[in-house]
This record gives structure tokens, sequence and C-alpha cells, in this order.
């Protein structure tokens, strides 16, 4: 963990030298999602997913990457907005997190790109509400504009002790 | 005793039920209230003046007591304790004491002189006896005063009278206290008493009286009712009767079954007024019957009277009439016995001449009548002879038509086979065209199957696709990890951010050209499907086409199965054809028989007619003949016509028509013989009557024959 937390730190500070900031794009129904890179471990294609009873609807459940056993969140769910179509979208966004890794369920991961500074913009007046805590900032590109996630925020340590109970629990911290 | 006093009392109220109750209600009400009011005023009284005495028991009882003292210590106290008295209660008339030796020692009281006599002795007990007072009734009330003995040591007063009351065996009688009490006051209060008892016996009585009346009224109202009812009833009126029926006692009953039994009353009454108004008709018209019998046997009476006249009459007249007849039969047998034999000889010529000619007159008639019979046979004949004719020359004609018929009927049966064997040959030709059409549509299917095939090809080219499109998400995806992680090493990963770089380039061509090759795949999939399409429209058309040569085989089959049957019926018409022929040429040749038949049987009529002719010139001659008889014998009768006169006027009816009888039997005679010789003449012309008769039958009969088979003839031509 030690380890994690101080590359987080190296890179930020990388980031913060060149001034740009690397973002991932993907999609989930209609809305461009952003996530930062450095928040990002890796995407993936999902076989399966492993359904868990008496959890969150927004739990999907768990899958098995290389020998780890990770929660999988439905994030158009998590957002209440919906529920990813199971047909199109099969792609996973794997977060480091804080303290613990999960997957994000998302329509497809389209690009990644840089932004200055000055694209990153705060939130409207209208959308600091608690409910919308999810929303970090907005990110404006000449196509479209994103909506920057807090990937901290996706799964609350509560809900993750929540979770700890569960069959991962063990093999939660493997890599 | 009593019911003969209560029976004269009643006397005047016999009539009236009503007033008996009510009488004798109110008599119990006033006894019962007069005893009850006396009852009451003595048991008033007797309580009163008990409970007076039981008062002024015990005020002696109590005053003695108190007195014992002042008799033995204080003897005017005495004096104190009657004015005391006297002056607290008016009611005491006299209050005295006396000593135990019966001697007074003080009185006194409302009154100057003691109310009743001096005792003979003192009293050892309490004594209460009525006395009369010159102030009215009163009580004598005795008491003895006792006093204690030395076992209470000389107690005193109220202690004497404890003394008294606990021991009275111990004391010792030392004087008598005696009250005279008047009843004055009780004599108010029983009046009192009685004053208000009688009030409430009369208020009692007046009550009673008014329910005595109402219930009276009530218990009598039905039976007054049924009283005026029966009393309507028995004058005769018997109109529906409306009693209290609501009541459900013994009257009420009483009333209802009243009331079912005037309404049975009135029903059987209307039914007796009913059959009586019934005997009544009946009556009449029996009295109507009987008066227009009566009116019908006077007729017949006097009908029969005047039948009775007439007959009478009629025998007069016959007794005349025969008395007459017994005269002239006398003077007839005189005169006919001279005149009879020529008469006879004369009539009998006059009747052979008259029968003669009357006997000619007949055959003459008779023959007139067969000439004329010979005669219509004659045109009847002919006219045969004429339709005979006729009916050959249409037969001939008809024979004409028939025979052209049949040659008709040839020609369309030729015709009708050509059809079929045409139809035949449609169908074997409509058979080899099948053949080729079904090759045509298996080559249709085998192209259509190669084609399907090549379509499921083209889709498994599709599904290729799609595992291009999931190579190339892939490879996407492995430039954005390339990218992420390049990212995230910073300036080590920057070499290798150019790797991701170029991975990304790849994906970036490999999308470009696997969309070029879904375009291409696409393309290929949709000529393949148009293909398809096309076959599938050409195969539809070689289908239709193989229905429509199919429809048209059975359309042949049809035909041929159609013409068939025509075909045997035109050669069977063609058959039957030339048996009509033949038989119109039968037919032909009887006619032409039957006419040869009538032409002899009109030259039989014409001989015929020509012999009765001749028979008739006999006839006439022999008729002129039998006229110049008679005229001879006229001139014969005239020689005894004198002698006829006279006998016409002698012989009455009965010997004209005895003669007459007999001539006529006679005459009768002569014609049948006369007869028998022109029957005999006759015979030959009937004989050739029969015979043509019998011509003429055979002929109708022949005539109905061909009558017969010209019919058959018609229904077989139609």
């Amino acid at each position: 963990m030690a380890q994690f937390a101080s590359l987080f730190q190296f890179k930020k500070e990388r980031i913060q030298e060149s001034a740009d900031r690397l973002f991932l794009g993907f999609a989930a129904g209609t809305q461009a999602y952003a996530l930062e890179v450095s928040s990002v471990r890796e995407i993936l294609r999902i076989p399966k997913i492993t359904s868990l009873p008496k959890v969150p609807s927004f739990v999907k459940g768990v899958i098995d990457l290389r020998g780890a056993i990770l929660p999988v969140l439905d994030l158009r769910e998590r957002l209440g907005l919906g529920t990813v179509d199971p047909k199109k979208g099969r792609v996973v966004v794997m977060l480091p997190g804080g303290s613990q890794a999960l997957g994000l369920l998302v329509d497809s991961a389209t690009e990644v790109f840089s932004a200055p500074p000055e694209d990153v913009l705060p939130p409207p007046e209208a959308l600091r509400r608690p409910q919308l805590t999810f929303i970090e900032a907005l990110l404006r590109t000449p196509a479209q504009l994103y909506l920057l996630l807090k990937p901290d925020t996706l799964l609350t340590p509560k809900e993750f002790e929540a979770l700890e109970s569960h069959a991962w629990s063990g093999s939660r911290t493997a890599p | 005793m009593s019911n003969g006093l209560a029976g004269r009392f009643m006397a005047p109220l016999r009539g009236s039920i009503r007033a008996q109750i009510l009488v004798i209600l109110l008599s119990m009400l006033f006894l019962g209230s007069l005893v009850q009011g006396v009852v009451f005023y003595f048991q008033a009284r007797s309580v009163s003046i008990g409970q007076m005495r039981d008062s002024y028991r015990g005020l002696a009882l109590q005053v003695s007591a108190l007195s014992a003292y002042n008799m033995q210590f204080n003897k005017s106290g005495l004096k104190e304790t009657i004015q005391d008295m006297a002056g607290t209660d008016s009611n005491l008339l006299w209050v005295e004491f006396a000593d135990a030796s019966n001697k007074v020692l003080q009185a006194g009281g409302a009154l100057k002189e003691r109310p009743f006599a001096q005792p003979e002795k003192v009293v050892t007990g309490v004594l209460v006896s009525q006395i009369s007072t010159p102030a009215g009734a009163g009580l004598l009330i005795r008491a003895p005063i006792q006093a204690a003995v030395a076992a209470t040591g000389g107690g005193l007063g109220e202690m004497g009278l404890e003394t008294q009351a606990q021991a009275p065996a111990q004391a010792k009688v030392i004087g008598e206290l005696r009250l005279a009490v008047s009843l004055k006051p009780l004599a108010a209060l029983l009046r009192g008493y009685a004053t208000s008892g009688s009030l409430t016996i009369l208020f009692t009585m007046i009550v009673g009286a008014l329910v005595s009346v109402a219930v009276t009224r009530y218990l009598t109202k039905p039976l007054y009712q049924l009283t005026q009812y029966a009393g309507l009833i028995a004058s005769g009126s018997l109109t529906s009767f409306k009693g209290d029926v609501n009541r459900k006692d013994e009257l009420g009953r009483l009333v209802a079954s009243f009331q079912t039994m005037s309404g049975n009353l009135a029903a059987i009454i209307r039914e007796i007024r009913e059959a009586f108004q019934r005997v009544e008709d009946g009556t009449q018209a029996v009295r109507k019957n009987l008066a227009l019998t009566l009116g019908n046997s006077k007729e017949h009476d006097v009908a029969a009277q005047r039948v009775t006249e007439q007959v009478g009459q009629i025998q007069k007249a016959v007794g005349e009439v025969t008395h007459l007849m017994e005269g002239l039969s006398g003077l007839a047998e005189e005169v006919s016995s001279s005149v009879l034999e020529m008469i006879a000889s004369i009539e009998e010529i006059a009747g052979h001449t008259d029968g003669l000619t009357e006997a000619v007159n007949t055959v003459a008639s008779t023959l007139t009548q067969n000439v004329a019979a010979i005669r219509e046979i004659d045109a009847s004949a002919e006219n045969l002879n004429r339709f005979v004719e006729e009916t050959s020359s249409s037969m001939t004609e008809m024979e004409a038509s028939i025979r052209q018929i049949e040659e008709n009927a040839v020609a369309t049966r030729k015709a009708t086979e050509q059809v079929a064997e045409e139809a035949e040959a449609g169908t074997r030709a409509m058979e080899h065209a099948g053949a080729s059409i079904q090759k045509l549509q298996a080559s249709f299917e085998s192209t259509h199957d190669v084609m399907r095939a090549l379509g499921q090809r083209s889709e498994e080219v599709g599904n290729i696709l799609s595992v291009i499109d999931e190579v190339m998400e892939q490879t996407h995806l492995l430039a954005l990890n390339a990218a992420i992680i390049a990212a995230q090493a910073g300036e080590h990963g920057k070499s290798f951010a150019v790797v991701a770089g170029e991975i990304k380039e790849l994906a970036g061509k490999t999308s470009v050209s696997t969309r070029e090759i879904a375009g291409l795949i696409d393309a290929v999939q949709r000529d393949v499907h148009q293909a398809v399409e096309a076959v599938d429209g050409q195969r539809a058309i070689v289908d239709q086409t193989v229905a429509v040569s199919h429809e048209t085989r059975q359309v042949f089959g049809r035909i041929q199965g159609a013409v068939r049957p025509s075909l045997r019926m035109v050669q069977e018409i063609a058959r039957n054809t030339a048996e009509q022929a033949r038989g119109a040429a039968g037919i032909v040749k009887a006619t032409q028989q039957l006419s040869d038949l009538a032409h002899h049987l009109r030259r039989g009529t014409s001989e015929q007619t020509a012999g009765s002719e001749q028979i008739l010139e006999t006839v006439g001659r022999m008729r002129v003949l039998a006229e110049e008889v008679r005229r001879a014998t006229g001139e014969q009768g005239e020689g005894s016509a004198l002698i006829r006169q006279a006998m016409d006027r002698l012989t009455g009816a009965v010997a004209e028509v005895m003669g007459q009888t007999q001539a006529q039997t006679k005459a009768g005679k002569e014609v049948e013989r006369t007869m028998e010789s022109f029957r005999s003449a006759n015979r030959a012309s009937v004989m050739s009557i029969q015979e043509a008769s019998e011509q003429v039958e055979s002929l109708a009969q022949r005539a109905e024959e061909v009558g017969r088979g010209m019919g058959r003839f018609r229904t077989e031509g139609d």
C-alpha cells in the first residue's frame, strides 16, 4: 500500500510538471465520462461476472483477475442512470483505488487524451449537491464535454467494509 | 219466595235483557256498597272505642300508681291530682279516689254529680265498663291503688310503680281510682268517618253504575243487532247483515254464524226464487204449447168434420150414382144384346184399320230414323276417311323429318367422336409438356439450393467479420492500456509510449481495412441475397407454370370425361331415331290400311241408304192402302150411326171402358202381328246396321290404336 501511495504521489508530481494532464475517456449510455489515467490500472474485456447474493444492485458481482477476486460496479447504476447494456458493455476499467482495487463496468473505453489545466472546469453550482459528489470536474475537449469522476467516491469505505465479509475478502490484497 | 219476589220485581223489565242485566249489576253494587259501609262503620267504631279505652286505662294505671303516696300520706294531694286531670282533659267527666274501705276520699270533674252508682267494694284489678251519663255515652274505668309492702322498705312514687310492675303479688290494695270518661269525641270522629265513607261509597256507586251501563251495552250490543236483524228476517227482508264480527267471544261467533246463516239463507232463497222462475217459465211454455195444440186439434176437428161431411156428400152422390147406374145398367143390358153384335163387327174393322195405320206410321218413322242414322254414319265415315288421309300425309312428312334427324344425329356423332379424339390428343400433349416443365422445376430447385448455400457462405464470411471486429476492439484496448502504462511510467515510459502510439495506429489501420472488408462482404451478401430472391421468384413462376399445365391436363381430362357420355348419348339418339323412322313407316302403312277400310265402309253405307229408301217407298204405298180401307170402314159405320147414337146415350162410362179395353187388347194383338211382318222385313236392315256398327266399332278401335301410337310417337319425338 505504501508503495502505491508513493507511486501515486510521484505521478502527480510528474503530471504537474508537464502541466497537461492525461485522461482516459469512456462511455456509459449517452454520456461520456473520464478518469485521470493515474487512477486507472488497466482496461479489460470481461468474460464473465460472478453475481453475489445480498449486495446493492450497483454491485454486479466479482471477477477473477489473474488470481485476484475483485468487485465490479455498474457505473450507470452507481450514478442512478439505469444499467449498462449487457450485450454492448463488457469493458471494465480497473481502478487501483485508495485502499482497494475494484472494477467499473462501462459501455466502451474511447481514448486516452491530454488536456491543459484551463480545460478542467469546476462543476457548476447546481451540481455541487451531496448526491453528485462523484463528479470532480468538467473536462472540455473539442469533441465533447466529459464528466471527470472522483474515483474514491465510487465505493465508500463503509460500503467496502460491507462487501468485505463476502467471498473475495481473503484475496483482495493479493496483487 | 225470593224467586217470586225477584220475578215480581223484574216483571216490568222482562222486555229488555239490557235493563235486566243493568238492574242486577246495580243492585249488586248497591248491596255490596251498603254492606261494606255498615261493616266499615262498625269496625271503625269498635276500633275507636278500643283505642279510647286502652288510652284511658293506661292513664288510670299511671294516676293510680302516682297516687299511692298521696293516698297514704298526703290526702290533700289527691285533690290537686283531680284538679290537674280535669283541667287538662275535658273528657274526664268524673274522677274520684276511694280508700280500701270503699269510702270516697276525693271526687270531682266536669259534672256536678257522680254519673255512676256507688260500687259495692274496691276492685283489685282494672275494670272497664260502659255507662250512660247525663253528657251521653261514657266509660267507667276503675283501677286499684296499690302500696308496696315492707320488702321494698317503703319505696315510694315512681319506685312504687316499679315495684308494682316487678312484683304485683306482693302489692296491697289501699284504695281505688274511678274515672268516668265521655265518648262524645268518639261520636264526632265516627260522624266524620261516616261522612267520608258515604261519599266514597256514593262515588263508587256512580262509577260502578257507569261501568255497569257500559258493560251492559257492550255485552248486549250484538244481541240487539241480532234481535233487530232477526226481526228484519222475520219480516222477510234478507239484506246483508253488518254485525260486530271483530269480537272473539261467544257473541262474536254467534254474530259471525248469524251472518253466515243469513248469507246462506239469502242464497237458498235466491236459488228457490230462480227455481220458481224456471218452473214458471216452463209452465208458461207448456201452456202456450197446449194452447197451440188445442187450436190445432180444433182445426183438425173442423177439417175432419168437413171431410166427414164431404164423405157423406160423396157417399150420397155415390148412392145416387149407384142408383142411376143400376137403372142404366138395366137399360143397357136390354139394348146391348141387340146392338152389340153389329158394333162389334164395325169396330173390329175400324180397329184393324186404325192399328194398321198406326203400325205403318210407326214403321215409317222408324225407317226414317234409320235412314237418318245411316246417313250420319256415312258422313262420319267420310270424315274418318278424310282424317285418315290427312294423317297419312302428315305421317309421310314426319317420316321425312325423322330421317333428316337421323342424318343429323349421325353427323353429330361423328363430330363428337372427333372432339373426343382431339381431347385425347391434347391430354397426351399436355402430359409431355408437364414432364418437361417438371424437369425445368427440378433444375430450378438445384439452382435455388446452390444460391442458398452461397448465401450461407456469405453469412459465414460475415461471422469472420465479427471476429475481425473483435480483434480490432482488442487492439484498441491494447493501445489504450499501452498509453495508460506509458503515462504511468512517466519519463521511463516515453519509448513505450511510442510503441503504444504505433499499436494505436495499427489498430486504426486495422479498423479501416476491416470496415472496407465489411463493406465488400456486405455487398457480396446483398448480391447473393438478390440472386436468391430472383431464383425464388423464377421458381414461383415455374411452380405456377406447373400448376397451370396440371390444370390444363385436368381440363382436358374433364373434356374427355364430358365428351364420353355425350358421345354415348349421341349414339343412342341416332339409334333411337332410326327406330323411330322404322316405326313411322309402319304407322304410315297402318294409316293406308285404315284409309282403305274407310272407303269400303262408305261404299257399304251408300248401298244401305239406297235399300232403306226403297223400303220407305213401299211403306208409303201401304199407308195409302190403309187410308182407303179406313174410308170404306167409315162408310160402313155411317149405317149403324143411329143405333150407335142411342147406344152412346144409354151406355155410360163403364161399358165404353170395357169395350174400349177389349178393343184395345185386340188391336194391340193385331198390331203385334203386323209388327212381326214388319220386323221380319226390317231384320235385314237391322243386320246390315249391326254390321255397319261393328265396322264402325273396329274403326274406332283402330282409330284409338292410331291415337295411342301417335301419342307414343309424340313422346318419343320430344
